[in-house]
């Protein structure tokens, strides 16, 4: 089966006046469909650079980055936005929900972005809203819950249309060692029934232990994953 | 229903809506300040095209005089030797009511038997002579008004009417009141007293003479008959023509309004750009996590775009509403300003039409998308990364800082070059528009490096508090740096404004001492306050001379003359070589221009040679009574008295050319010894029965700059008006700032500010933003200064004036600055030193 990541030989660089600064080094690196990765290591290791490279939100300087049959390096900005609205779903630390919409419209808002709207949409929200346990706060406005309950929306909202993978930067971070348990079972769980791909950046040690696989990271070289194999 | 998506951006308003009302506010004002200005001039020209109208009825032609008119027996000679029976004679005046509120009449004298082919409005009921036209003929001082006049000034038929024509007093005796059946008819009777020729002659005092002719003639050949028989001195024009070249009297004014109200149209697409910038800032990450979830540059671009549509669509109708109640409060300004100096015009009610409230529609919302456009742009470009990588937005308008200030050096020069270069007067003020945008684009930079150099002063001599408050400034520059800018342009244009009418009033008092050296000044009353053009009576100057204590009596004739395009003042005077001094050249050589001017040659003002491009040993052509005639210049002098330009001549040569001997004023110089405040008072007691505007030099010249300090309260208006819209934005945006660091300053709090320390921390803060804005708008003003008064004075007035530096208007503009900046911060202070640090730290 073929991988729903596929990097080969990433690389990425910014240039600071006549300095260049390699974040990324000649990353090769897989998730297949499915799997639960968790990729940790130091800040500016060079983390959030693979996730944004991953995403679509920011391209590689070298190398190849195939995403769901996506070749993300040959897509322009339209293209790979329209790849995000489909393809991928996001989990932040900082739940970034949008205030201005209500639980159920914020969970609604990717499928109206992939042109699905009325009561299949509705219906769909609310069944997964109901999947993490806030069904009774559909109407609620986000500034009105908890951080864990925002972090739950946050989870619905992410996997609400069915994109094959999730990505989540820090999803634990900003909670309470419970409620960041309840947040992390619920995303291994979700993900596991949907058939869907994680990939959670992470400091957090229970994190990396709930994935199936853990990818390091230092200084811009992928050093290992659980398997002990060197990269 | 309405999408999710737009749900996301719409409702962001009805989060803050203290600041979304205030960007509506913002194009209110704005969009107000055009329509009104546009209004109230409108107002005024269609009040003046009315009562021309009226004036003219149905004539196809018009036959005009010279100075004196057209003599009586003159119309006889058309209707009986050319056979011209489709003639009507008519001659015109204005009286004031002596009852309160006072009001202008237009007296309008008639032949009752030729009007109903001319004014068939006036004759509704019938024929003329059954509708009480028949009383004109036979009763002394009778008169005829519109049932609207009548009703106004509550009078009815045999009632008698107080007037004052030309300062005597006089009385009108109503024989009947017209009701048009026609509403468009009755517009035209609006202020209008109808009275027969020989009547209104004596009323007017003008004997023997009528204004003009009106004419119907249908072909070519009856025109050119017509025109055969007309001696020297009798032109033949259009009305449309005619009254066509009086409103362009007005163009340089209006235009100049027009720019002045645009000015609080900028000044509000400052605000709404200042809104929809801070919106947008301190919408970052929700803009950057709908960018993760897919939702397009395009798509982002378009909300902003629908938001900000809908606060200019909502301000553009308030301030639609808000423009005609600011056009009824600004009529009175307009109409004061264009009778004191071009023409007279009754005006007591604006008309609104379609056009100003297109225009203001159009202007309201293009002039949001333009605010949008940068906003839009930068919310499209939001990178969604701005959710993951928590990168620092102030860090990237750091390093904008300097590329922003090096656009803005490049606009203000190419405002600059544009301004002198340009070829009209809209591009002097495209150019200063540049120069005020890019000041305002190199004022982020200025503050940076105003507060890096203040940071170490403040914290030494002030302390921390002091220090947070400078590095603040800095640190929330993507803020800070658009609400000085607001302000600074705000300040700066209450200098540059400052500073013309300073340098206005500098220029026009000197030239008054220069050119006014008679004791004591005699003229009859006008209806123009810059204009005396009604003839003394007979005799005056005679008797004037024979007072003791007199040294010498300088007589003048002011006439308006008739040019190819708009009229021009003529004034005949008497010239010894006492009075040479009176004159300041900006052209041409005293020692050759007096003899020329015995000679043959006349002299003009600046204004006039910079309008119509003349020199000294070009020519200009003087409808004369005895026909036209192209006379040489010899002298180009400055003149500040009116824009239109003057034409003088001698006394003596005007009398035989224009076949006119009358005198409108008289320049007297005492004796040394005499008081000319008595000798005012003795003047007055040899004339006691009449009418006459006796005033001393003191008088004279303080008469005058009250004229001038008058015709500025427009401009003065609209600068405050311009000064308060910048003060709501600066408000809106200070208060917004403040606001939104709410959880820094519970952070504070919690640290252990107390209250005062943060009220110290807030004001040090904005009163440096505001010191800030005063600093920078110094050179910004008084550049805009220079421009108004060398390019933008010069190309509309033709005026050169001197550039008067007044400290005290730095330091009004300075004292601005700082307390509004200071008001701004009061209420934030407020609201932040009152909620408890938890509260604080909740905030989102």
């Amino acid at each position: 089966m073929l991988p729903i990541v596929s990097l080969t030989a990433v690389e990425k660089w910014y240039d600071e006046g006549a300095q260049r600064r390699h974040v990324l080094h000649g990353v090769d690196m897989y998730v297949h469909a499915g799997e639960r990765v968790a990729l940790v290591g130091k800040s500016g290791s060079g983390k959030s650079s693979l996730l944004n490279i991953i995403s679509g939100i920011d391209g590689a300087d070298a190398g190849s980055v195939l995403v769901g049959g996506h070749d993300l390096n040959a897509l322009d900005e339209t293209a790979r936005t329209h790849f995000r609205r489909t393809s991928i779903g996001f989990v932040f630390q900082f739940f970034n929900l949008v205030p201005t919409l209500s639980v159920l419209e914020n969970v609604l808002l990717p499928l109206e972005l992939n042109g699905i709207v009325g009561k299949i949409a509705r219906d769909r929200a609310l069944a997964l809203l109901a999947d993490v346990g806030l069904a009774d706060r559909a109407g609620t406005a986000p500034d009105r819950l908890s951080g864990g309950e925002q972090q739950r929306v946050a989870v619905a909202r992410a996997l609400v249309h069915e994109p094959p993978l999730l990505l989540a930067d820090e999803p634990t971070g900003n909670l309470d060692s419970d409620t960041g348990a309840v947040i992390l079972q619920l995303l291994t769980e979700l993900t596991r029934q949907r058939g869907h791909a994680l990939l959670m950046v992470t400091h957090s040690r229970e994190v990396a232990a709930s994935a199936d696989r853990v990818v390091r990271i230092q200084a811009g070289h992928l050093i290992a994953d659980d398997a002990g194999t060197l990269l | 229903m309405i999408p999710v998506v737009w749900k996301s951006t719409l409702r962001w308003p009805l989060r803050r809506p203290w600041q979304a009302m205030l960007a509506i506010i913002g194009v209110a004002m704005g969009v107000a300040v055009v329509i009104a200005i546009d209004i109230a001039n409108e107002s005024a020209r269609r009040a003046f095209l009315t009562s021309t109208q009226s004036i003219t009825g149905k004539a196809t032609q018009q036959l005009i005089g010279g100075p004196p008119g057209i003599p009586e027996e003159f119309f006889v000679r058309l209707r009986t030797q050319a056979g011209v029976r489709t003639s009507a004679p008519l001659i015109e005046g204005y009286a004031v009511t002596t009852q309160r509120p006072t009001r202008t009449l237009t007296i309008l004298g008639i032949d009752p038997f030729s009007e109903v082919m001319f004014r068939p409005e006036m004759s509704a009921a019938g024929t003329p002579l059954t509708n009480g036209m028949a009383s004109l003929l036979t009763m002394r001082d009778s008169v005829i008004l519109g049932a609207k006049t009548a009703a106004a000034l509550g009078v009815t038929p045999g009632d008698t009417l107080a007037v004052r024509i030309a300062g005597r007093p006089s009385q009108m005796h109503v024989v009947a009141v017209l009701t048009p059946d026609k509403t468009a008819s009755a517009a035209l009777l609006d202020d209008v007293v109808l009275t027969d020729i020989a009547s209104a002659q004596e009323m007017l005092q003008r004997p023997g003479f009528i204004d003009h002719i009106d004419l119907l003639l249908a072909t070519d050949a009856e025109r050119a008959r017509v025109q055969a028989f007309l001696p020297a001195g009798i032109r033949m024009t259009t009305p449309t023509q005619r009254a066509q070249s009086t409103t362009e009297m007005t163009a340089s004014f209006e235009i100049n309004l027009n720019a002045l109200s645009l000015l609080a149209m900028v000044v509000g697409m400052f605000l709404i750009y200042n809104t929809m910038t801070f919106s947008v800032v301190q919408r970052r990450q929700l803009l950057g996590t709908l960018r993760c979830l897919g939702v397009s540059q395009r798509e982002v671009a378009g909300l902003m775009l629908v938001e900000g549509s809908v606060i200019g669509i909502i301000g553009t109708l308030v301030g639609i509403g808000l423009g005609i109640g600011l056009a009824q409060l600004l009529l009175g300004l307009v109409a004061r300003t264009i009778n004191d100096i071009y023409f007279v015009v009754t005006v007591t009610q604006i008309q609104v039409s379609w056009v100003p409230i297109l225009k203001g529609q159009v202007l309201g919302l293009v002039a949001s998308f333009v605010a949008l456009a940068i906003p839009t742009i930068e919310a499209a470009r939001t990178p969604p990364r701005t959710v993951l990588r928590r990168s620092s937005y102030e860090e990237q308008m750091m390093r904008i800082v300097p590329i922003l200030a090096l656009l803005g050096l490049t606009g203000m020069v190419v405002g600059g070059v544009v301004m002198w270069q340009g070829p009209s007067i809209w591009f002097s003020y495209a150019g200063l528009l540049f120069l005020t945008i890019g000041a305002a684009m190199v004022t982020p930079w200025t503050t940076v490096v105003l507060m890096q150099a203040l940071r170490p002063i403040a914290v030494r001599f002030f302390g921390l508090i002091a220090g947070m408050a400078v590095r603040d400034v800095i640190t929330s520059l993507s803020r800070t740096g658009v609400a000085i800018a607001a302000l600074m342009i705000a300040v700066a244009v209450t200098i540059a404004v400052g500073l013309m009418v300073a340098s206005f009033r500098v220029t026009v008092v000197d030239w008054l001492t220069t050119t006014i050296r008679a004791d004591v000044f005699v003229s009859a009353p006008s209806m123009n306050a810059n204009r005396l053009d009604t003839p003394l009576p007979s005799g005056v100057a005679e008797r004037i001379a024979l007072l003791p204590g007199v040294a010498r009596v300088r007589r003048y004739r002011s006439t308006m003359l008739p040019t190819e395009r708009t009229p021009v003042l003529q004034i005949a005077l008497e010239v010894t070589p006492a009075d040479y001094e009176t004159f300041l050249w900006a052209e041409g050589d005293p020692a050759v221009i007096w003899p020329a001017f015995a000679r043959d040659a006349i002299i003009i003002s600046e204004p006039l040679a910079l309008k119509r491009n003349l020199h000294v040993g070009d020519t200009f052509v003087l409808q004369t009574t005895t026909g036209d005639r192209r006379v040489p210049i010899a002298g180009i002098f400055y003149d500040y008295g009116t824009e239109l330009g003057v034409v003088m001549l001698p006394l003596e040569r005007y009398a035989s050319w224009y076949a006119d001997d009358a005198v409108t004023s008289l320049g007297i110089f005492v004796r040394p010894g005499v008081d000319p405040e008595q000798f005012v008072t003795a003047v007055r007691d040899v004339f006691p029965d009449m009418a006459l505007m006796v005033r001393s030099n003191a008088s004279l010249r303080a008469t005058s700059v009250e004229v001038l300090d008058r015709t500025f309260a427009i401009t003065n208006v609209l600068q405050l008006l311009a000064t308060i819209v910048a003060f709501v934005g600066i408000l809106a945006a200070l208060t917004a700032m403040q606001l939104e660091r709410m959880r820094e300053f519970g952070m504070l709090r919690a640290l252990g500010l107390d209250p005062r320390q943060l009220w110290q921390l807030i004001l040090t803060e904005t009163s440096l933003m505001g010191a800030v804005a005063g600093l920078v708008a110094v050179p910004v003003g008084t550049a805009m200064a220079l421009a108004l008064i060398y390019v933008i004075n010069r190309i509309s007035f033709g005026w050169t004036l001197q550039f008067a530096l007044q400290p005290h208007i730095y330091v009004q503009a300075g004292i601005t600055a700082i307390v509004a900046a200071v008001l701004a911060g009061i209420y934030p202070a407020w609201r932040i030193a009152r909620v408890s640090p938890a509260v604080a730290l909740r905030e989102e």
